[in-house]
């Protein structure tokens, strides 16, 4: 059998429209931050819809529970639950994940999910906006509402919600089955978009119009700036940081070249 | 490393050493003139601009050879040979005072191609590639038409593989009084005068022996290896060799000839207006500094002078 795709898009899809009916049903206070504050910057929070038995924490999936059982919040939302129904495999955790506008998630692994272990998380976007970018291992995977997602959360990812909305997404961890397998590997897989700043540094190095422009800045400040500038205007997403850092790490190499 | 990108406006200014195989690392100069003392300090300073610190082409040497093919730079008029520490630095500096010359002073590049002998490179393959550099890092940027290369002291011992990638570059060897070359090279060593720092093989040098050597023993070894090695090339691969003492004004007339090169009034002006400065600290004026150097010699140095070098610096006069 092939290897799994890092990313797919899987032949289910659910109108966003009911989706976001159930979610308005929703109380404020009953999102529950996430417990690994060092995860994130902002506000990411959660619902459980289907938890380890007796826990209302969307956010504590004890890999070593198989005990889970439904919320009465999935009984209530009748458009969710049909989402849930529709997956013919074992579930372990269900919930909803909200970044609100302007958090980000840092980059990190979830290394008690992948496909080798048997354990798979699946995405249904119900609430996003253009301005919501997910990385997997630095290439943007572009989600939309209502459709459904395989991704491989074992390699590096991260997000950030550069829009003006919430972004919520039905978050459903399964055990592989049979169905399962057959359904990711009937999915549209995605390479997705290669962005940040080192794919913009290399395509600089192909266009000698970028070359010009950015050569001829001397101040630093205004170098940086600029590149970050027209990194964004050729489709590639990265902040000053990231060009300072890079600035470091190429100075620090430059010096030690001629170490062994 | 795979296709050849458009290197118009790049100079392989840093080939590496110690990677698996050899990266060539190339950056976007502009018209940025090699005027600095040595071509390394022209580089460090291209390098504190963010363009060059991060936008940067690596390549195999390989790619330096098809961007020969592509388009061709310039063949050398002339390389400085030296035993160090006897005006070599200035003479390259008055070469540098005229904007229409490229003039190269101890390039590390050329020194990593040279010891690629080290990884087994042929000299075939070296003489390839030295070939390649030198067209690549003499594209004129500002019009220049004439292209001089200062080498480090150890590359007298690679004259035949140098005279055999350029046949037609001339070529003159310098050298001074070995005890004021001693007593400066004892106070701060060149590479080349510090057991196993760079990886060459001194002719009649052993290393293992070397390691054991009293540090001036070995310095007046390696120096008298040198003038060995440029005294038996002079004739047969026809160099010429100068004096310290008859710098400056020799560059004006033998060395001027012997480069084939005809110089104006203007010319000659702006090179000797370098030579009111210290070559290698040019904020400093020049400080005659023979007769405090032959003072400071120590016995030992003056008799491995005696013993090593002065029979050679005779030969060589």
């Amino acid at each position: 059998m092939p290897d799994p795709p890092k990313a797919a898009r899987l032949p289910l899809s659910f109108d966003p429209a009911g989706l976001q009916a159930d979610l308005a049903m929703l109380g404020t206070d009953e999102w529950i931050a996430h417990f690994n504050t060092r995860y994130y910057a902002g506000d990411w929070s959660g619902v459980a819809l289907r938890s380890v038995a007796g826990s209302n924490n969307p956010m504590y999936g004890d890999a070593s529970h198989h005990d889970f059982a439904d919320t009465q919040r999935l009984q209530q939302c009748r458009h969710l639950r049909a989402v849930v129904e529709a997956f013919e495999c074992p579930l372990r955790s269900v919930r909803l994940l909200r970044l609100t506008a302007g958090s980000v998630i840092l980059e990190h692994r979830d290394f008690d999910l992948g496909y080798e272990l048997g354990e798979v998380r699946i995405h249904v976007p119900i609430s996003t906006n253009p301005g919501v970018e997910f990385y997997l291992e630095n290439r943007r995977i572009v989600m939309r509402e209502g459709e459904c997602w395989y991704l491989d959360l074992n390699l590096s990812h991260r997000v950030q919600n550069l829009g003006s909305s919430e972004r919520v997404h039905l978050v459903i961890d399964c055990q592989l089955n049979e169905w399962l397998r057959a359904i990711i590997a009937s999915g549209t897989p995605s390479e997705g978009t290669e962005s940040g700043y080192e794919p913009f540094r290399r395509r600089v190095l192909d266009d000698a119009g970028l070359q010009e422009e950015l050569a001829s800045l001397t101040d630093r400040s205004a170098f940086v700036a600029r590149t970050v500038e027209l990194g964004r205007q050729n489709g590639f997403q990265f902040e000053t940081g990231d060009v300072d850092g890079a600035m470091q790490a190429a100075r620090r190499t430059w010096m030690e070249r001629w170490i062994v | 490393m795979s296709k050849t990108p458009d290197l118009k406006g790049w100079l392989p200014v840093s080939i590496s050493k110690h990677t698996a195989e050899p990266v060539v690392e190339w950056c976007r100069f502009g018209t940025r003139r090699f005027t600095e003392s040595f071509f390394d300090h022209t580089v460090q300073n291209a390098m504190r601009e963010p363009f060059n610190l991060l936008f940067r082409h690596q390549t195999s040497l390989d790619t330096l050879v098809d961007w020969q093919m592509k388009c061709p730079g310039m063949q050398p008029s002339g390389f400085i040979f030296h035993m160090s520490r006897c005006g070599s630095t200035l003479v390259a500096q008055m070469l540098a005072a005229l904007p229409e010359h490229i003039v190269l002073s101890e390039p590390p590049p050329l020194d990593a191609i040279l010891r690629c002998d080290r990884r087994g490179a042929s000299d075939a393959q070296r003489i390839a590639w030295l070939r390649a550099w030198m067209s690549a890092i003499s594209q004129p940027r500002n019009g220049e038409q004439r292209l001089y290369v200062k080498l480090d002291a150890w590359h007298t011992f690679d004259l035949p593989l140098l005279r055999r990638a350029f046949p037609d570059t001339p070529w003159i060897f310098l050298y001074r009084n070995p005890i004021e070359v001693m007593v400066s090279a004892m106070k701060a060593p060149g590479m080349h005068l510090v057991p196993n720092l760079i990886d060459i093989n001194i002719p009649g040098i052993e290393p293992a022996a070397a390691q054991h050597m009293p540090q001036p023993e070995y310095i007046a070894r390696v120096l008298a290896a040198v003038l060995r090695c440029a005294l038996q090339h002079l004739v047969p691969l026809g160099g010429k060799a100068f004096d310290y003492l008859r710098l400056p004004d020799v560059v004006f007339t033998d060395v001027a000839a012997h480069f084939q090169l005809t110089l104006g009034a203007d010319q000659i002006a702006a090179m000797h207006a370098k030579t009111a400065f210290d070559a290698k600290t040019p904020q400093l004026f020049f400080e005659p500094d023979a007769l405090i150097k032959q003072q400071q010699a120590t016995a030992d140095a003056r008799a491995l002078c005696a013993e090593l070098l002065d029979p050679l610096y005779k030969q060589l006069q």
